[in-house]
């Protein structure tokens, strides 16, 4: 029967054809990206632009909201499911949202930067220059992304390349794995990249983004000598310097940024001040400060701009305001990432650590004197360090996070949290793997305590 | 006239003669000539012949053997079939020429009851060979007739009638009354056409009688409860709102499940091109006028469907449009105007009681209320009262809609053009409307020989609607003490003493006006070189339209935040055409086998292209409606494209009309799917049996006249997949990179995805009982749907979040399928008939290899319906605390998702409509009844919130618990922490949240009055008729929610509405 159309309709080798379709116009086919350097530029560019696409993400605003929450930092105005971060109580209603913002949210831009590593390798349309700086980016963007998936997770999974299959069946890897990982590709990556920017705009990363993240990762895994060398490099560098008006540290392009994350939605300059900044006068704003971390405060110190009140209902509450932008089409603040200051008080706290106690009191007071304060000396090594925390713990306050890495990677979390939080529990110092992850991979397990 | 007077003159001598014919004769000739015979006759019988030469010039050769017989037994054997005839005078015979034949020719149409022609009825004329058959006009023509006439017409699905013509010669109208009138209406099957009583497929048809008698804008609305099988909901009653249609269940996991739609040939596509509505308007039928739809046919069974191959596995719906007629021009005007209502909505708490519920919801958590957290309390009056049910969705919507068709044709070319406008207010406040204007016009004629013929179809709407940006049943929840809306000055209230109101009324002032237009074109031209065999081809586009503008002026915000204005506008075109080749060879076989076939190829193209901008920061109002008055513009654009081919052929062989075996195939190409893998093949075997029509059953076909087995099995498929999946592609990100371009990976490489199959099962049995009075049609299908191609969920740490891949899963849909029509008084002036059907349904997942591991584990159950939800097991309220409880399943202790094992789903049990026309006089009514058994979801628990927050609550809510010992329907009231929370989140995912939603809905009710001819005749008009009509009249539920057919609180549901109107024809 069907001998019998073919005959009758000889031309179907040519329907063949017919069925044959070009990509969609909006669309490009991944080998054509990798076959030009401006395509190429734009696959690394797209992994920028999508981190600050979406709010909540773990690269735009989704760590400093809810590992604030679920340390001593920050609180949610109005009641709502996010209590269950402020109370250390996450239940599998929370879990997608983890899921979304920082466990397939951030292995969505490991995958972006893996195609663009594997495709580069191989490509012979895209010149050398750009090829070696795009890879360079790229390590430090998965460095980038590793930290953060192992802070909340602990064990993830390593996924070093494109290959769905392989990468599907995944099981976790040990943090400290991962952690040799970081540091090669931040090696790798700070020795290739410029040391300057383009315009000075600091939305692509330098090789000073990669020290300075170096430098953090080193801090973290108490590496103190190459913490305080890799700080080092980054302050020595001429490409930054203090903004002395606390107000002004988050305009974009401050010179105290090593690395800035470009605004890209329409009438948004930081999702952060979109989310937080209450709508009118009278409004409440969203997220709000512990008093107690507001109490901490010394008097004299300028940083208070960065922690706003307003009597709403009959009460002071306290919002953080490093960011002022709440909506304009015209961008003035850029989402800040990597800031010198960190590099000061990675120093410091490397320093105190080798009992270096001057040098450490001098780093430490770079930031004190900025903020207006009084120099610090004559601590001993504990109370320095306990300091350096305090100094941490204001300086980085609504900040991606700092104040809850801090606590777990000096082991204080639970010392600082169990007396304020009610259903502390020591094995909260990790997130939940998403249960949504688990039954998608049997390799998968469940951190203790979920 | 001469020899009429002739035949009188000789009249009495041929009586007399008739006595002296005495003697007999004898003889015996071969192929003689006539004179020889005379003289045999006369030297037998001694009469003599008086004739001329010229007389026997045309007088045939004679073959006679007589033995011993009458002269004039003699005589007229002889004179039988010679062009003379005789008279006998004394002992003469007279020979006489015949008169040349007038050359009589009777013309005629043949039509039903209801004036429609009735083509293949044979019409012969008494006495003599000369029969014909009406052509597909009905009409007939038959030459030579004699003098005096009578007409036999008769049929196969027809008593055989006798008319007494006479002499007459004008052309006359045969009414005849079809005994299975039904049974021979037309059925189209897409590529061919054939009769109900033919048909070896299932197909369920709503004729233009149907559809014209419901006050509805969507031709989708006009369906619903009408065929079996096909099961329509309205998701929202705001005009212009899309339908969800599903033939026979859902086959597919997670492609998609719409049925093919085919208006006059053309793929027409129902899917609204919206990139921008919150509300789900924009449906393409809102584009096609109801009352220019002459039939609808929904192809169900493998069968019906399997020319449609790949694109027939969720069922086939051919719309075709009317056409001209072979008639007068007449026009056609008719006119409505119509109101609407929402139909079933839930009460509101006022002020009183929502105050109530506050401070007992404080009361129950323990909570002293204050201003911080309880501001509707403190700062805002709690004795004012807006019930914003009323305020939202309280209105009336108006509808107007006028009509004209002009329409003829004459034997070789007809025609029809037609024009519709249509307005409908919203029922919301503000000036919001929908209108339509569609013109369509037809044109088809063929050649004098019949061998060419050529038809040309075209339609064009366009639909402006204009609605506010949000429905306004989304604010109904708005505490009943807030502020109202407007000031002193006419302006939005915002706050009330330091306490913000989210007015209701700022979402009026954001706009969404959309503009949709659609052209559907087809033209096909045919061609039969000879008898039995034709060749065609046609060609069609279908283009659509759509334009969406959304605005949010600075008006409709908040002042005190300073805002600007942000507009959108939407464009998304989507173009395409068909071209296809058809041949159909018709012939006998073994004496007695008729045989079609048919074998053509398609071949179809779409695009749709899309862009949308989006601008912000818009510093004035003014400026809104322009993208270049925007501080910021963001870009986007969608384009896609989708190829297809297919070959196909079919097969029918009838015997006697009793036995018929169709076979269909189809060999299908997409673009859809990656190289290797385009090409599938599809096909079906049909069988119908008309039992009835054997010999063996004659006696019993006084009570049973008609009977028919019908048996199909086919494969079909489904591409309904989204295009490119195969592709591994970069597309750019939303927004530029330092004002360039950036690009996101969108697709990981996969070309390795197949087409899903369908199997399909079909066995129906159709009955007409007394002389079809009592129709029956009982059909059992089923069908399993394997290969299905699923979005297979990746693990997150791969990157993405699903791969398309085929799984060997499959999907059964099975049922009864039961229509009823009798008709159960029939005299001249009072008629009534009824109809019923029911389908029941069955949804299975049949099989799904390695369920447990996959990440499906949560959503399908093998055994289970595939739209099941996996559910808490909701035991009571708890009459201590108060709070909902659930059964911890695993005996964990605790309750968390694994112990959600309780199984639901809320797919129709079964569903069906009855309805009943009367006609009494000059009178119609016709009423019919729509049914559905089902479950739902309770409005209240489905919400997954605590009663007692911020916002309003149904009245229903007063069922709760208060105190130890309650037994109640809902849990106590809470501001929303705690443990009520915690019950409330899990309630909403509990078999608590699901509870009865069958409903029997008045879905239609129409009178009408045709005006006696008398009183209108002298205005020209032939007819006129007045009538009103009703759409979704009463409701009869138990359901607990607003309506029981969209469940929602935040959509308003299908409107009730009532029209009047009048229908003439000049």
């Amino acid at each position: 029967m069907k001998k019998y159309f073919i005959l009758l309709f000889l031309p179907l080798v040519s329907c063949k054809k017919f069925l044959e379709l070009d990509p969609p116009n909006n669309q490009v086919t991944t080998d054509r990206v990798f076959q030009s350097d401006e395509t190429a530029i734009a696959s690394v560019s797209g992994i920028y632009s999508e981190m600050m696409a979406t709010p909540e993400l773990f690269a735009n605003s989704g760590v400093t909201f809810y590992t604030g929450l679920y340390a001593d930092e920050l609180q949610y105005y109005s009641p709502s499911d996010r209590d269950q971060f402020t109370n250390n109580a996450i239940t599998e209603g929370a879990h997608s949202g983890i899921d979304n913002n920082f466990w397939s949210g951030t292995y969505k831009f490991i995958y972006a930067v893996n195609l663009v590593l594997e495709k580069l390798e191989h490509s012979t349309g895209v010149t050398t220059l750009v090829r070696d700086r795009l890879v360079a980016e790229c390590k430090f963007v998965r460095a980038f992304c590793y930290f953060y998936l192992v802070n909340l997770f602990g064990d993830v999974p390593l996924v070093a390349s494109s290959d769905y299959e392989v990468n599907a069946k995944m099981p976790r890897t040990p943090v400290s794995t991962i952690y040799q990982f970081m540091k090669k590709d931040l090696s790798e990556s700070a020795a290739v990249l410029p040391s300057t920017f383009v315009n000075n705009e600091r939305v692509r990363p330098t090789k000073f983004a990669a020290l300075a993240l170096l430098a953090r990762v080193q801090l973290y895994l108490g590496e103190w000598t190459q913490a305080d060398e890799i700080s080092s490099q980054v302050i020595a560098s001429t490409s930054f310097s203090l903004v002395m008006n606390p107000a002004n540290v988050f305009l974009k392009n401050s010179t105290e940024a090593i690395w800035q994350l470009l605004p890209v939605s329409s009438n948004v300059n930081t999702y952060e001040g979109s989310i937080i900044l209450p709508a009118t006068a009278t409004t409440a704003p969203t997220y709000i400060f512990p008093l107690a971390l507001v109490n901490s405060l010394e008097g004299t110190d300028k940083r208070k701009a960065w922690f706003t009140s307003r009597v709403y209902l009959s009460q002071i509450i306290y919002y953080p305001t490093k960011y002022l932008v709440k909506q304009n089409a015209i961008v003035t603040e850029y989402y800040m990432v990597l800031r010198l200051a960190e590099q000061f008080l990675i120093r410091s706290e490397a320093r105190a650590q080798l009992d270096r106690l001057s040098d450490a009191f001098s780093d430490l007071n770079v930031i004190r004197s900025r903020a207006g304060l009084t120099a610090l000396s004559s601590l001993n090594k504990i109370d320095l360090l306990l300091a350096i925390e305090k100094e941490r713990r204001i300086e980085f306050a609504a900040e991606w996070g700092h104040r809850w890495f801090d606590l777990k990677r000096t082991g204080r979390a639970a010392a600082v949290l169990a007396p304020i939080k009610s259903g502390w529990q020591n094995t909260d110092v990790l997130w939940p793997i998403p249960y949504q992850q688990l039954r998608l991979n049997s390799f998968l397990n469940q951190n203790d305590g979920y | 006239m001469h020899s009429v007077l002739r035949t009188l003159l000789l009249l009495p001598a041929f009586c007399f003669a008739h006595f002296a014919m005495g003697q007999l004769i004898s003889f015996s000739v071969k192929n003689e000539p006539l004179q020889k015979v005379f003289l045999l006759i006369e030297q037998q019988s001694g009469y003599n012949f008086i004739y001329s030469a010229e007389q026997l010039a045309h007088a045939k050769p004679i073959t006679l053997a007589v033995t011993d017989e009458s002269l004039s037994s003699t005589l007229s054997r002889c004179f039988s079939g010679q062009p003379l005839r005789y008279a006998i005078d004394n002992k003469h015979i007279l020979v006489i020429e015949k008169p040349t034949p007038p050359d009589r020719i009777i013309k005629g149409q043949v039509v039903n009851e209801s004036s429609d022609p009735v083509a293949g009825v044979s019409v012969s004329i008494k006495g003599t060979n000369l029969v014909t058959s009406s052509d597909a006009q009905g009409n007939f023509e038959l030459k030579d007739a004699p003098d005096m006439v009578t007409l036999i017409v008769s049929g196969a699905e027809m008593e055989t009638v006798e008319y007494a013509l006479g002499t007459s010669t004008r052309p006359i109208t045969l009414k005849i009354e079809r005994r299975l009138g039904v049974l021979s209406e037309t059925v189209i099957k897409g590529y061919y056409e054939t009769s109900r009583k033919l048909n070896t497929g299932t197909v369920g048809i709503v004729k233009s009688k149907e559809i014209e008698r419901q006050p509805v804008s969507n031709p989708l609305a006009a369906l619903q409860g009408r065929v079996t099988g096909l099961f329509i909901t309205q998701s929202n009653g705001v005009s212009g709102s899309q339908f969800s249609v599903l033939i026979r269940g859902r086959n597919s996991l997670q492609s998609g499940v719409e049925p093919l739609y085919v208006v006059d040939g053309i793929i027409f596509n129902g899917e609204a091109l919206s990139q921008r509505s919150s509300i789900a308007v924009n449906s393409p039928f809102n584009t096609l006028v109801p009352e220019d739809i002459e039939s609808v046919q929904v192809l169900k069974d493998g069968d019906a469907t399997a020319l449609y191959g790949s694109r027939g596995g969720n069922g086939v719906i051919l719309i075709q449009t009317k056409k001209g007629k072979v008639s007068k021009p007449q026009l056609d005007v008719s006119f409505s105007q119509g109101w609407g209502k929402v139909t079933r909505t839930m009460d509101y708490l006022d002020t009183q009681e929502y105050v109530a519920m506050r401070r007992e919801a404080f009361k129950n958590d323990g909570i002293t209320p204050t201003v911080a957290n309880s501001p509707d309390l403190f700062l805002w009056d709690t004795t004012r009262y807006t019930n914003w049910k009323k305020e939202l969705i309280g209105g009336t919507t108006r509808t107007s809609n006028v009509q004209l068709r002009y329409s003829g044709g004459s034997k070789l070319t007809s025609y029809s053009v037609s024009s519709n406008y249509y307005r409908e207010s919203a029922l919301f406040p503000g000036k919001f409307k929908d209108e339509r204007v569609v013109v369509a016009a037809s044109l088809s004629t063929r050649s004098e020989n019949n061998k060419l013929q050529f038809s040309l179809t075209g339609n064009y709407g366009s639909e402006t609607n204009d609605l506010p940006i949000q429905d306004a049943s989304n604010s109904i929840r708005l505490q009943p003490n807030a502020p109202l809306p407007f000031d002193g000055d006419n302006k939005l209230v915002w706050k009330e003493n330091g306490n913000l109101f989210d007015n209701p009324f700022a979402y009026i002032l954001r706009t969404y006006s959309s503009t949709q237009d659609r052209l559907t074109a087809n033209t096909w031209i045919s061609y039969m070189p000879f008898s039995g065999f034709s060749v065609k081809a046609s060609g069609g586009i279908n283009r659509l339209n759509l334009d969406e503008t959304s605005l949010t002026p600075i008006a409709s915000q908040d002042p005190s935040i300073a805002p600007t204005g942000k507009a959108a506008f939407a464009s998304n075109d989507l173009h395409s055409w068909i071209v296809e080749l058809q041949a159909e060879y018709t012939t006998t076989i073994l004496k007695d086998i008729r045989i079609k076939a048919l074998a053509g190829s398609s071949w179809q193209s779409s695009t749709t292209a899309g862009t949308i901008q989006a601008g912000s920061g818009y510093t004035s109002d003014v400026l809104l409606n322009t993208v270049s008055g925007a501080a910021t513009v963001t870009n986007t654009d969608s384009y896609s494209d989708y190829k297809y081919h297919g070959l196909f052929a079919r097969l029918e062989l009838n015997r006697k009309d009793k036995l018929i075996l169709n076979l269909t195939g189809r060999t299908d190409g997409s673009s859809r799917f990656g190289p290797g893998n385009r090409y599938g093949n599809f096909g079906a075997v049909g069988v119908g049996w008309i039992f009835s029509d054997e010999t063996f059953f004659k006696k019993l076909q006084r009570i049973m006249n008609f009977g028919k087995f019908r048996l199909s099995y086919g494969i079909t498929g489904n591409d309904q997949i989204g295009n490119y999946q195969y592709y591994d592609l970069y597309s750019t990100t939303r927004n530029p990179f330092q004002n360039l371009p950036a690009l996101r990976p969108s697709r990981l490489f996969n070309p390795a995805y197949n087409w899903e199959q369908k199997y399909n099962w079909d066995l129906g049995f159709e009955a007409g009982f007394l002389k079809s009075n009592i129709l029956l049609n009982v059909t059992y299908f089923r069908s399993v749907s394997g290969n299905q191609i699923l979005q297979y969920s990746l693990p997150g740490q791969t990157g993405f979040p699903s791969i398309l891949s085929n799984f060997p899963g499959k999907v059964e849909n099975k049922g009864w399928e039961i229509d009823i029509t009798t008709t159960n008084i029939k005299r001249s002036k009072f008629t009534w008939r009824s109809s019923f059907n029911i389908t029941i349904p069955k949804n299975t997942l049949l099989a799904f290899p390695g369920l447990e591991t996959s990440s499906y584990a949560s959503t399908y159950v093998v055994g289970q319906p595939v739209s099941i939800r996996k559910l808490y097991d909701f035991i009571a309220i708890d009459s201590l605390t108060g709070v909902y409880k659930f059964r911890d399943a695993n005996r964990d202790g605790s309750i968390n998702s694994n112990d959600r094992t309780a199984i639901r789903h809320t797919l129709p049990r079964f569903y069906g409509g009855f309805g009943n026309d009367l006609s009494f006089g000059n009178f119609e009514l016709s009423i019919f009844f729509q049914f559905v058994k089902q479950d739902g979801v309770d409005p209240v628990i489905a919400l997954f919130l605590t009663q007692g927050r911020q916002q309003n609550e149904p009245e229903i809510i007063l069922d709760r618990w208060q105190k130890p010992g309650d037994v109640a329907r809902y849990q106590r009231f809470s501001t929303g922490s705690g443990a009520a929370f915690t019950a409330a989140s899990q309630a909403a995912n509990s078999t608590a949240a699901i509870t009865d939603a069958s409903y029997i809905r008045l879905k239609n009710a129409s009178l009408s009055y045709k005006l006696p001819v008398t009183w209108i005749s002298r205005a020209g008009m032939r007819s006129a008729t007045l009538f009103v009509q009703g759409q979704n009249l009463l409701t009869i539920t138990d359901y607990i929610g607003a309506d029981p057919e969209n469940q929602s609180t935040s959509a308003i549901p299908p409107l009730r509405m009532l029209s009047f109107g009048a229908r003439v024809t000049f």
